[in-house]
């Protein structure tokens, strides 16, 4: 595991390379971890995933988007479309790092909406896993609006302050967000009614950009109320592993 | 006010440990601010890693290191980034990796006088440690484990008469459903140094030790109470705790009534941030009597 600085000067991002255990490496994939108060509860389940990742031959990079975690700026500097394009700058980390031109990309909940954003945008991007993605992004919001306090014409969610342009874009996620994901994607989801979810919402599933629906109940790892000793969705983790490779 | 990197502040990743399995990173001042001789180590908080709730070790570390104050910040074995140690089960495992924490910094800054920063068990971690290692000259200690006083429920009560909500729940028979939070009050220091792990509650009896000892090395503490403790609400409280403590001029106590205990408003956290920053700037941190170490790269 090597943590590390990238991108520039005025944009610093801080990411861990787990580089892959095996001999020869079969890809590259890159994390991203959700936004807001559900990133610190996530973080020890992206460690556990790209330990995973890295035993089965992966080079994983998992990195904070500019303005949270260790990475460069403060929380009120970042919007959704910054972080997109950091997911981007990740990729071409991870390409120089690994030596290789093609990755995968893995996110959870919004960051599941900013790698499948990335990958409609780029031509070396083999698959996307989406883990529990926002599908919807209004919902979302408002469940952020209940909590965070309201100063001005931003929000401030326990800290993480959603601005009028962050709020747009949050509420601009929808199926379609992933729809577009021209690679093959699996959509890995740990609770809720499967029941509720139709497949076709993510796209036509076939040879051109197959589609894997899964529902793998397990802990709800970006919650705080989950940061406890055995909170990861252990199977669900596995499954994203096997399907990568 | 920002903290881009702009602002001058470098920080670096910090690795280190025997093996080195720490995690961590340096807050540098900017190569034109003079270089205070204290050196701040923050702490976890329970099991959130170095970044802090809601960002507010980044944000008090690149604030201090624009002061001119070297700051890291980083995980304990198996927390975050930082793997467990290598023998799994180590009797004092807290003290060890605040040791190495420390190690680093003298090795790579020449830092030889250290000031502690932790919240809730990282603060009662800290408190414990700062009585073993001869190095430390101060220490923050935010929303440390504390105990109710005769006081504490004349003002709780007091304030909860003057609530609706609290008639409503008596007028329902809905009872208060307190937690005993006295257990420990007189119990005595536990065996060993009990630094297994950062620690949750600490006898009363061994914390006005503890305190009398370090402000008797000539310790500085600041300690920060806030609204979201569930065991303390006026600023007088700690006097009333610790009556054998007051006038002690090392001793600082501050009640943040507006701030929850993880200050997760921003407003919380600018206030706290302040507040450490002008008590950093104005103590007289004593010279810490402990060896010199002897060979040292400055980080760059």
């Amino acid at each position: 595991m090597t943590p590390f600085f990238f991108g520039t000067s005025d944009r610093r991002l801080f990411g861990v390379y787990e580089p892959s255990r095996r001999e020869a490496a079969r890809s590259g994939v890159v994390l991203c971890y959700p936004s807001g108060q559900e990133y610190v509860p996530a973080h020890k389940a992206f460690k556990f995933l790209a330990s995973l990742l890295a035993e089965a031959g992966h080079d994983v990079l998992r990195f904070d988007y500019h303005g949270t975690g260790d990475s460069g700026g403060d929380l009120d500097e970042g919007t959704p479309a910054s972080w997109c394009s950091d997911v981007s700058d990740a990729i071409e980390e991870l390409e120089d790092t690994a030596g290789t031109d093609r990755v995968s990309l893995c996110g959870l909940r919004m960051g599941a909406a900013w790698a499948a954003q990335a990958a409609a945008e780029r031509s070396d991007v083999a698959c996307v896993v989406a883990w529990d993605p926002v599908l919807d992004g209004r919902a979302y919001l408002e469940k952020l609006e209940q909590s965070a306090r309201r100063g001005g014409d931003t929000l401030d969610d326990q800290g993480f302050v959603l601005t009028a342009e962050t709020r747009a874009q949050f509420a601009a996620v929808t199926p379609a967000t992933y729809a577009r994901v021209p690679q093959p994607m699996l959509v890995i989801l740990t609770q809720g009614d499967p029941t509720v979810i139709d497949p076709a919402m993510f796209g036509r599933s076939g040879d051109a950009r197959p589609r894997n629906v899964e529902f793998v109940p397990g802990a709800c790892v970006w919650e705080e109320g989950e940061l406890g000793p055995g909170g990861l969705p252990v199977r669900a983790l596995h499954r994203i592993t096997d399907w990568l490779e | 006010m920002s903290d881009r990197p702009g602002d001058g502040v470098q920080e670096r990743i910090a690795h280190f440990g025997r093996p080195k399995t720490l995690c961590g990173v340096t807050s540098l001042p900017p190569a034109a601010q003079p270089v205070r001789a204290q050196a701040v180590v923050i702490v976890n908080v329970g099991v959130i890693h170095r970044v802090g709730p809601s960002r507010l070790h980044v944000q008090l570390a690149r604030r201090l290191a624009g002061d001119g104050f070297v700051t890291l910040r980083f995980d304990f074995s198996g927390i975050g980034d930082s793997d467990p140690r290598p023998e799994r089960v180590v009797p004092d495992g807290v003290r060890q990796d605040m040791n190495d924490a420390l190690s680093y910094l003298q090795t790579t800054v020449n830092a030889t006088s250290f000031v502690l920063v932790g919240l809730c068990s990282g603060a009662n971690a800290c408190l414990r440690y700062a009585r073993l290692h001869d190095g430390v000259v101060g220490a923050v200690l935010l929303d440390p484990h504390s105990y109710k006083t005769p006081g504490y429920y004349v003002r709780h009560y007091r304030r909860r008469l003057l609530q609706w909500q609290s008639w409503r729940n008596v007028l329902k028979g809905w009872g208060a459903g307190e937690r005993d939070s006295r257990a420990g009050y007189e119990a005595g220091p536990p065996s060993g140094d009990g630094l297994v792990a950062p620690p949750t509650v600490i006898p009363r009896p061994e914390m006005e030790e503890a305190i009398a000892e370090l402000t008797g090395r000539g310790v500085q503490l600041l300690h920060v109470f806030t609204g979201g403790h569930e065991a303390y609400n006026d600023r007088e409280q700690f006097w009333e705790l610790f009556p054998r403590l007051e006038g002690r001029s090392e001793i600082q106590v501050e009640f943040l009534a507006e701030a929850d205990h993880t200050f997760h408003r921003r407003s919380a956290r600018r206030e706290v941030v302040a507040l450490i920053r002008d008590w950093m700037a104005t103590r007289p941190f004593a010279r810490a009597a402990w060896a010199q170490p002897e060979a040292a790269a400055v980080l760059s």
